[in-house]
This record gives C-alpha cells, structure tokens and sequence, in this order.
C-alpha cells in the first residue's frame, strides 16, 4: 500500500493494509515526539500515535516544530 | 494625541482594526523582545515604527558578518565594531522613532533575569534561536499571566503561535520537551533565508498587535506553518491534551526553579 507524505508517496510493500502513526516516524527516522502529524486535514493527537492506522491513499501531512531564530 | 503623532500614524489610523484608539493603546503598550537576531530584529523595528511605547530588546551577542544578510537592522560598521545587538538594534531604532522608548539589554535571558526582564511588560515577542529559552519564557509569562509569541525559521520554512495565559494552549502543551541537540535542524545547520524570516517575525509582530490592542477575537488560534519556497501554507489546530499540562495546568516551572 502507499500513502502520500509531506507530498511525497510512500510505498509500504510488506505492510499491505496499515501502518500505524508511529510506524511511519519510525521509518522516517524521526525522533521524539516534537512533531504535528495531520492525516486527512486531520491533527492526530499525540497520544494516539501507536494506535492511528494509516491506510492506502491517506494523505499525512508531518511538521516539525522550529527552533532557529 | 497630539498632530504629529497623527501625522506619523495616519496610515495605520486608516485601518479600522487598529484606528485612533488601537494606536493610542500601542503608544501605551511595553513589548519584551527576547532575542535580537534575525527574528528580533524585524520584531523590534515592528514593534518601534508601529508605535509601541516602551520596547526593551534583550541579547547577549554582538554583530557579525554572517548576521546582516538577514538581521535587518545592523551595517558593515556595527560588524567592524563588533557592537552588542541590543545596543545596535537601540541606536539605529531610536533615530527612526524617538517617540518609542527603546530600552537595550546586553546580556543573555536566563532564569535569574527573566522575570526582572518582564516587570511592566504586557506582551514577549520570540527572537530567540533556541528551544529552552522558549520554555523558559513560557513558563515565566504563564506564571506572570503575559501574552507570548512564539515564532521559529530554519531554512525557507518557519511557523508561530500565540499563547494567551489562561485561554489557549501553552509552550508545553504542543512540544513535551526540549529536542535533543542534532535532532532538529537550526540556522547554523541547515541554513536561513531572510525572507523567512521576515515573514514568520512580521507573523509574530501581528499577532502582538493585537494582543496589545486587545483584539483577542483576531487571533489565528492557530499554529500558521509556511514554506516560502515551495508556497505551502498551512495552519494547525493546537488541541490540549486530556492529561493535564505540568506548566499551564499545575504551575509546575522546571526551567524557571533553580533545579533542573
């Protein structure tokens, strides 16, 4: 399955029906929890990361705060 | 308020958000401005052309080379002088409008001086280039009840959000701690383009505006991310988590208290 990210299209080959929010920050290699992460248009809240499934054709919009001045 | 203010202000004046009261409540107004780099310059000459009363710019460093791409209010002869920002920024403003007092700070905003820093101020601008001293500022204006800015830019991107003690969200909320250095990208790493930055700090000195007028309906409520170069503009919906948040909701201030 794939799901389009920050614009980009994700492929999931061994995953074919979710992954979950956590899983995708993981594969991104992003650490900590200091990100937005909206699917759909949706903000998903911080605590639902390891729950929120994304599926084929969600679109998952992901920012990082910014800390430079 | 006397002609000469009007004179100066009448383009302001014509804009019915703000109008001859908004600009007499701006000209009563006292704004920190935490941070004179690429950000607090922009804040702080925002805040001194519109007509803020009182500014005080607090920073700790001194004009160089690589700053006047982006640090708008500093020359060639501040670098060669290796002048401290604060007092650079001070100077070059208070010719530009006398009628603002412009109190300059050379020094670095910490716990020991933070709340001194703030005494009569009704509103924080974010200039600083760094996430602590982000979380020290939230927690001292949510202890002291004072409006703050937030406002970060790394490379062509940049974001801000605005956090009214008591109404909204704070610092805390939306970022659970300080990200580990090398985690996140910052200007010496990743770079820094000015127009950025001008946008994000003209975001922040907006939204101040406001705060200082007293037009809380206007507020974007709303963390506002931008990509100048690649056009993207979004806006987040910041929303408090169920449990309770160790700064706005238990008064818990870890950067604030001498023990970390």
């Amino acid at each position: 399955m794939q799901i389009t990210v920050n614009g980009k299209v994700i492929r999931f080959d061994t995953h074919p029906d979710a992954v979950s929010v956590d899983f995708l920050l993981k594969h991104l290699k992003i650490k900590g929890r200091n990100v937005a992460v909206e699917k759909n248009g949706i903000i998903i809240d911080k605590t639902e990361y390891g729950k929120e499934q994304l599926n084929a054709g969600d679109v998952v919009e992901i920012v990082q705060f910014v800390g430079g001045g | 308020m006397d002609k000469n203010l009007n004179d100066r202000y009448s383009r302001q004046i014509l804009i019915p958000e703000i109008g001859q009261q908004g600009q007499e409540r701006l000209s009563e107004a006292s704004v920190l401005i935490a941070g004179c780099g690429g950000l607090g310059t922009v804040l702080a000459s925002s805040m001194v052309r519109t007509g803020v009363g009182h500014v005080r710019i607090i920073d700790r460093d001194s004009v160089e080379l690589d700053n006047l791409p982006r640090q708008i209010l500093f020359d060639e002869e501040d670098m060669r002088k290796k002048s401290p920002k604060a007092a650079a920024a001070a100077h070059k403003l208070s010719i530009i409008n006398s009628e603002t007092k412009i109190e300059p700070v050379v020094a670095e905003l910490n716990r020991d001086n933070i709340e001194e820093m703030m005494r009569g101020v009704d509103l924080v601008l974010d200039g600083t280039d760094n996430f602590e001293t982000r979380f020290l500022i939230n927690e001292a204006c949510i202890k002291l009840g004072v409006p703050w800015v937030y406002g970060g830019v790394v490379s062509t991107y940049g974001m801000s959000y605005t956090i009214i003690p008591g109404k909204t969200p704070c610092f805390k909320c939306f970022i659970d701690k300080v990200p580990q250095p090398g985690t996140t990208p910052t200007n010496a790493t990743a770079g820094v383009l000015g127009m950025a930055v001008n946008i994000t700090a003209s975001i922040e000195a907006t939204e101040g505006l406001k705060v200082l007028i007293g037009d809380y309906n206007s507020l974007n409520n709303r963390l506002i991310y931008f990509d100048v170069w690649y056009g993207t503009w979004k806006l987040i919906s910041i929303t408090k988590s169920d449990k309770p948040c160790p700064v706005c909701d238990e008064q818990q201030f870890e950067f604030l208290s001498h023990k970390k």
